[in-house]
């Protein structure tokens, strides 16, 4: 997180050139200038010098953010928009509260793996495909309780969560090289649990043992990226403490936005810690590391190849290649199976548009913008999509459902792990 | 601005693209330059609603400033008069891209690098590069006249323009030119409309001619220990019949703050550099580049490097492009001038401004695009600092008039805006004034158009 002082000078830096427009997705899909990233930027800097106003209109500013800091890259001045928006959802936050859902999300069902998987146990029965539109599913699980899932349907919840499938430790395979934490983020644990059981499997695979702590929650990205820093802090605390009571090498994720959220994320909110709360945060968050980035670091001990020829495309998740600058990395481990060939897209680093809940909230805005990634895939030729973040799976899947494209969008570990 | 008023205007373009929030009003204030206070932002999708908007605006005297992408760097865009803000982002097709007649049409909204990319798919080229056009927008490039490095040997937007349509204050369209490359009939009213800056009229169609686009091209990077040696150059480059596509320049300023900042290994002892570029048929550009290249060497260029690839000419273009971003993110503020001369008074312009600057206590390095004379003097600001922008003033006033008397103008490319319109009168003479007043009068004359822009 950030102070006023970090994101005023961050929003003073800004000239109003303008470059960052030729790559807002959200500008490019609404056409308002308001709601394009100098706007933002231009608004915020207004909120921070007591020009305008916590309003309406406002909230819609600090809302309609896909975070994808796409416009940071091309900044002439270097202007980091993401510090001046978190500012301004917490100072939305102090000023005016959560709305009630996301409060009862964030409080009770963020912290708590057993009072999640309880709720989604009820709600399972409920939870079928072709609930509202048909189709399509959700991200960030616990939102689905805070009333935002506006025009898009509920995601299957997986008979078993990933718990009862995947024991606290996996033996590894072969001459041990290490042991580390695995943290599985609710999509993860809870819908796709085979995307957990593969990273696990590689990982397992590749000789390592794999420690699997019961006690971590939620990332906390949602109540961090909403600006509810207190409850953030809480969950950052509980995950720190899950995996600090154990001997680890590192902590692997296989989510993007679980990676950018322990990184980066808990780093900013230590600085809100001290003491032996402050050090231990840090010391978790330090020890985080991405699926990918962590065997190429590591390199390979075995080779892998596809049982029959295949074309595929990658796409990078925003909190990948901008948040953890990982892009090389996914390559290389893509490049090293046999029989693959990778095609890249015209930009495969440009947003999904799925962006959490961003695509509960502005369903009509995310799905524009995931149109064009899914013409982007397509025009490849490829009839896979290769990614390491769910949340960028489940919209690409979305959307290319909706748009009859044939397209399969996959995690990186499934396919690692797959062709062994 | 009277209720029933903007009830009036949302009828015509209903709810969504009407906007009035104090926050929608200060996002729309500003472009690159200044801020103004707008009351009320509408965006148009067609000529028939500009058309509507101007009637009532026109009818009541209320102020309309249109608007493309915003980056103006004069603000020429920025609503001083208050009023309307027309912005013109969403009427952004292609309408036509012709092989044939090789021209295209497009509305005022269309981004300048896709249309770029439009006509570059097809084989087909349109010259104009300013360094925005990643984000700005034609309507935009046509309203200001736009330029950019590819200048020198291909003109600037005005030369590639064949026919507008143009809404006009009363609200009345109206259309310029015609799809043929020859065309003598009558005024030019296009290019009366182009460089305008918005104050004639709403530019909402405009036709394009296109050229092919050129096999290849080559770029090579050069240094002199003088600017006067670098200045000799260029005329021996064009004195051999070759006509670059570029020819970009870079004082010693420039390369020795730069190279502080990024460490980028550019030759600190050199007075200028000069980076150029030739494009064509393969045979034609190999044999220029080897021309160019024996030139300096002959001359006693302090290095001479080609680049024969994609990657190799953008390691080449590095310098220049990074350069920029690297002092923009050094100084608290930096202010880029345009100020052009004929080419034969580069040396002098480059010692003048750096005088100026001196007796002034402020920091400049200069850019410029040499072929043509474009020189960029960017001043590196401290606002901070005590009496610093009267002395920025002060400096600039003093730099135009320089220009000037040498057979110069106040803006190359970037345009006057409220920037440069209190210097209008050092080149534009009384009758000069009455004559561009006549043409505001005759087709604006309850003045909503762009007011406290030109005259």
């Amino acid at each position: 997180m950030f102070t006023r002082e970090e994101a005023l000078a961050e929003a003073i830096k800004c000239s109003g050139c303008g470059f960052c427009l030729s790559v807002c997705p959200v500008y490019e899909a609404v056409g308002i200038e308001t709601l394009s990233s100098r706007g933002r930027v231009d608004t915020l800097r207004g909120v921070l010098l007591g020009q305008l106003e916590l309003s309406e209109r406002m909230m819609q500013i600090l809302d309609t953010c896909l975070l994808c800091r796409a416009c940071e890259e091309v900044c002439p001045p270097g202007v980091k928009l993401h510090r001046v928006l978190m500012e301004g959802r917490a100072k939305a936050v102090r000023q005016r509260g959560l709305p009630w859902a996301k409060r009862l999300a964030f409080r009770r069902l963020l912290k708590d793996r057993r009072y999640l998987s309880r709720a989604l146990g009820y709600l399972r029965p409920l939870l079928k495909e072709d609930r509202g539109i048909p189709g399509s599913k959700i991200r960030h699980l616990p939102s689905l309780f805070s009333g935002l899932a506006g025009g898009r349907g509920l995601p299957p919840i997986a008979s078993r969560p990933l718990r009862a499938r995947v024991g606290p430790v996996t033996a590894p395979v072969g001459n041990p090289r290490g042991r580390v934490g695995f943290f599985s983020g609710c999509y993860m644990e809870f819908v796709e649990t085979g995307m957990g059981d593969a990273t696990v499997g590689v990982l397992s695979q590749e000789g390592f043992e794999v420690f699997y702590p019961r006690e971590q929650t939620c990332c906390g990205a949602p109540a961090l990226y909403s600006g509810d820093v207190e409850d953030a802090l809480e969950i950052a605390l509980k995950n720190a403490r899950a995996f600090l009571s154990q001997k680890l090498d590192s902590v692997i994720v296989g989510c993007a936005t679980c990676f950018d959220c322990l990184k980066k994320g808990y780093s900013s909110l230590s600085s809100f810690l001290q003491g032996e709360e402050k050090e231990m945060l840090e010391e978790f968050s330090s020890m985080v590391e991405e699926s990918s980035s962590f065997l190429v670091k590591k390199g390979l001990s075995r080779r892998r190849r596809l049982s029959s020829p295949n074309l595929v495309t990658y796409h990078d998740p925003c909190h990948l290649s901008r948040g953890g600058a990982i892009a090389r990395e996914p390559r290389e481990l893509l490049a090293s199976i046999e029989g693959l060939e990778l095609k890249e897209m015209s930009q495969p680093r440009r947003c999904c548009g799925g962006g959490g809940s961003f695509g509960l909230a502005h369903p009509e805005i995310s799905i524009e913008i995931g149109r064009w990634k899914v013409q982007d895939i397509q025009a490849t030729g490829a009839k896979i999509a290769v990614t390491s973040c769910p949340g960028c799976i489940l919209q690409i899947q979305e959307v290319a459902r909706r748009e009859g494209a044939e397209i399969k969008a996959v995690h990186l570990m499934e396919l690692l792990h797959g062709a062994l | 601005m009277k209720r029933s008023l903007i009830k009036e205007f949302r009828k015509i373009v209903g709810e969504k693209r009407c906007l009035w929030t104090p926050e929608d009003l200060y996002a729309y204030s500003h472009d690159c330059y200044a801020r103004g206070n707008p009351e009320l932002v509408l965006i148009v999708k067609s000529s028939e609603e500009v058309s509507s908007i101007l009637r009532i605006a026109n009818r009541e005297g209320i102020p309309v400033t249109p608007r493309g992408a915003g980056t103006s760097l004069c603000g020429a865009t920025t609503p001083i008069r208050g009023g309307i803000v027309l912005a013109t982002n969403q009427m952004n097709r292609i309408l036509e891209v012709s092989h044939e007649d090789r021209l295209a049409v497009v509305e005022p909204g269309v981004v300048t690098l896709r249309l770029h990319q439009a006509v570059e798919s097809v084989g087909l080229f349109y010259p104009p590069d300013p360094a925005s056009s990643a984000m700005s927008l034609i309507g935009g490039n046509v309203a200001t006249n736009a330029g950019g490095p590819r200048c020198l040997k291909y003109g600037v937007t005005r030369d590639y323009l064949m026919a507008l349509e143009v809404v006009l204050a009363d609200g009345e369209i109206l259309r310029t030119g015609s799809r043929a490359v020859k065309d003598v009939t009558g005024y030019d009213l296009t290019r009366l409309m182009c460089g305008s800056e918005g104050t004639l009229g709403v530019i909402t169609r405009i036709t394009v001619r296109l050229i092919p686009k050129p096999e290849c091209k080559k770029t090579i990077l050069t240094s002199f220990k003088t600017v006067e040696e670098a200045s000799q150059m260029v005329s021996m480059i064009i004195g051999a019949g070759i006509l670059p596509t570029t020819l970009e320049f870079m004082d010693h300023a420039y390369i020795r703050t730069v190279e502080d900042l990024m460490h980028l290994g550019l030759p600190v002892e050199a007075g200028a550099m000069l980076l150029i570029e030739v494009d064509g048929f393969r045979e034609a550009v190999e044999r220029q580049a080897k021309m160019i290249e024996s030139f300096c060497r002959e001359r006693g260029a302090l290095g001479v490097q080609v680049g024969m690839t994609q990657e190799e000419s953008d390691q080449l273009w590095a310098g220049r492009r990074m350069g920029t971003v690297a002092l923009m993110r050094s100084a608290k503020l930096m202010i880029s001038h345009d100020a052009t001369v004929p080419a034969s008074k580069i040396p002098d312009m480059v010692a003048h401004t750096h005088r100026i600057a001196r007796e002034a206590d402020l920091k400049v390095v200069i850019i410029g695009h040499a072929g043509d004379g474009n020189m960029h003097p960017i001043f590196l600001l401290d606002p901070s600092r005590e009496g610093e922008m009267d002395r920025f003033r002060k400096a600039s006033e003093e730099l135009f008039q320089f220009t000037v008397r040498c057979g110069g103008t106040l803006s190359g490319e970037h345009g006057i805006g409220i920037e440069k319109n209190p210097f209008l009168r050092l080149q534009v003479d009384e009758v000069g004034v009455r004559t561009m007043k006549a043409i505001k009068a005759a087709l604006d004359p309850k003045g909503i158009l762009n007011p406290g822009k030109f005259v």
